[in-house]
């Protein structure tokens, strides 16, 4: 019993350790004093602000931009990849290399996308950043397709075929309608990672527009002030939401 | 057989995967509205022929054709064919209803007669109550009805049936087996299904192709299979039996199989239709209730009845019959079985008991490989 009690202590130590920082951030955001040392009462000041901060609407417009192009990319060309991977490769080595730009160190990833834009002298822009994050967000759709499709029973396509449809039909009215909730998950995460992605970004963005985290990192050089917290707050909560849904769409069972 | 109309001919079908032969230059025709079998154990090729009737393999070499027509290269969506598969393959996220329309829909017709094509189905299978449910909230023996509704609603030439009921427990097994034959009755369109249950082959089919190792072993009526089987293989294989192999000796006019150094009779007529000669590997085939069992009174000898001695080791009463299996002196097996009603004579396990049969019930095969005697690569 005592040990039990030592653990419960442990764990609640750690998800402290782990949530505090974050829980003061959202606290704070709501901060009328603006001062973290000092509570001024509950208030939605630092949200108005954001609203009419131009600067900062237009990196989220960015930011938004990037996000949702490279997640559509990936999505079609990440599914597609998942197929191609579960249905015709069945290669260790193959797998393997598809999944590792997601455990690359980013710094590395970045470096290497920002010789790549250099040496084919592409001008680094939000295009150039879109390109990069599709480079992960492939991985990321592809592997939580994959995972849908494993469960994938492929008589259902032989029994499309055998009632008269041909291939590409059988795909869209019996293939993609099973695997979707596979690729919706795999594009929420893929969405979320971009929203908040920051070093790739930050080596591969051009000089004019940058993304939300680039912005926010530009800002807190000169110290944290309120504001941020509200917009880290907001970010906070857009990430959490799109991770939840992507989740309870993932498993095995999805829809049906 | 009478009306007997080709439908479907394979010639010379060979396809192998690597190194295995599952299709062995197979050649045979199954008739328009017939109940065809293919027989065999796992790995014996008769679901590869299946899925060559599908579209979903294609032969190495050699045809199929259906109406006279070559459909070796015809893609699976184009065939007058479907299929019901053994795991069924309902679409889960459609209902039964659009699962039965789907292949309709395929052809392009009005909504009008989709509608009523799958109406029609619905009553057929007895389940028009479920149009609207999806497939994960169906019972197995549902499910079944509504794999088959779906394949037999486009009235293909041909149906193939995947192990239709390997899925079902035994109770259900046993009455989808005349439900199916109801229905192909009833639909008068030809099916072909794939089984190793002989059983299940017997009961149901107007003729089976017995297969091993990608080769066609024996195609006839149930009656031909279990009756005059072509080879050891298919007399085992189809039903009980008991086996005595040897070699095909004559003495004088009578035949003989010798067999462990005995000699047990076999009628002329069985010599004359299996073709074998003097000198052949043969055995012969007793099965369990052509076979006698009664004490032992060695003095006894007949000219009709071929005898053997052994210990009885075990005794069953399954109600309408007896069973008994016996060891013989020679170290064989074997199993008879006897009507229940008859006042059979009180036999006790370990007792010594005389099993005989007469000759004319003995079946001869040749007991080579590859069936007939005849000499094959």
């Amino acid at each position: 019993m005592r040990v039990m009690n030592w653990l419960r202590l442990h764990t609640g130590l750690v998800y402290l350790f782990l949530y505090g920082p974050i829980l003061m951030l959202i606290l704070l955001s709501f901060n009328r004093s603006g001062l973290p040392t000092a509570w001024g009462g509950f208030s939605l000041h630092w949200y108005q602000e954001l609203l009419s901060n131009k600067t900062l609407l237009n990196a989220a417009l960015n930011s938004l931009l990037v996000a949702g192009g490279s997640t559509l990319v990936s999505a079609v060309f990440g599914t597609l990849l998942a197929m191609g991977l579960e249905r015709i490769a069945r290669n260790v080595v193959l797998d393997a290399f598809v999944f590792l730009p997601m455990i690359i160190p980013d710094i590395v990833l970045a470096i290497a996308l920002l010789s790549f834009f250099t040496f084919i002298e592409m001008p680094l822009s939000l295009l150039t950043i879109t390109i990069s994050h599709i480079v992960f967000n492939i991985a990321f759709v592809a592997a939580i397709v994959r995972t849908r499709l494993s469960y994938f029973d492929n008589t259902l396509e032989e029994a499309s075929l055998d009632l008269g449809a041909p291939p590409v039909q059988t795909f869209f009215k019996i293939t993609l309608p099973l695997i979707l909730p596979g690729i919706i998950a795999g594009s929420l995460l893929a969405f979320t990672i971009s929203l908040d992605e920051f070093v790739i970004a930050f080596f591969t963005a051009g000089p004019s527009r940058p993304t939300l985290p680039i912005l926010i990192y530009s800002m807190v050089r000169f110290g944290v002030t309120p504001d941020v917290n509200a917009l880290a707050t907001i970010v906070l909560s857009i990430s959490a939401l799109l991770i939840l849904i992507s989740q309870r769409m993932g498993g095995s069972e999805g829809f049906f | 057989m009478n009306g007997w109309k080709e439908l479907i001919r394979l010639e010379n079908v060979v396809k192998r995967f690597g190194s295995t032969v599952a299709a062995d230059r197979i050649s045979l025709s199954i008739g328009e509205g017939e109940f065809f079998a293919l027989l065999g154990p796992s790995g014996c090729g008769k679901t590869t022929l299946l899925r060559m009737l599908a579209g979903f393999e294609t032969p190495d070499s050699g045809m199929i054709l259906l109406d006279g027509k070559d459909l070796t290269n015809v893609k699976p969506w184009r065939r007058p064919v479907n299929m019901m598969f053994q795991s069924y393959a309902l679409f889960p996220h459609m209902t039964v209803y659009d699962n039965i329309a789907y292949g309709l829909r395929q052809e392009g017709l009005s909504s009008a007669e989709i509608d009523r094509r799958v109406q029609q189905v619905l009553e057929l299978i007895g389940l028009p109550e479920l149009a609207k449910r999806k497939p994960a909230s169906l019972s197995g023996g549902q499910k079944q009805r509504v794999a088959l509704a779906r394949a037999i609603v486009k009235q293909p030439r041909v149906l193939l049936l995947d192990e239709p009921l390997a899925a079902l427990d035994r109770k259900l097994r046993v009455e989808m087996r005349l439900e199916l034959k109801r229905l192909q009755n009833e639909v008068g369109i030809a099916f072909v299904f794939v089984t190793h249950d002989q059983e299940e082959a017997l009961t149901m089919a107007d003729r089976a192709a017995v297969m091993k190792g990608g080769r066609v072993m024996q195609i006839g009526t149930p009656e031909e299979l279990y009756n005059t089987p072509a080879n050891l293989y298919v007399a085992q294989f189809i039903g009980e039996a008991n086996v005595f192999s040897g070699r095909l000796e004559s003495h004088a006019d009578d035949w003989v199989v010798v067999a462990n150094s005995n000699a047990y009779r076999v009628s002329r007529a069985e010599v004359q239709r299996t073709g074998l000669a003097r000198g052949a590997s043969a055995a012969i085939v007793v099965r369990p209730e052509r076979m006698v069992i009664q004490p032992c009174e060695p003095e006894q000898t007949s000219q009709t009845l071929n005898r053997v001695f052994g210990r009885l080791l075990e005794t069953a009463y399954l109600g309408s019959a007896r069973t008994f299996v016996v060891q013989t002196d020679d170290g064989r097996r074997l199993s008879i079985q006897t009507p229940a009603t008859e006042s059979a004579p009180a036999l006790r396990t370990g007792e010594q008991v005389c099993v005989g049969w007469n000759f004319e019930s003995g079946i001869l095969v040749s007991a080579s490989e590859n069936g007939n005697g005849k000499a094959e690569d």
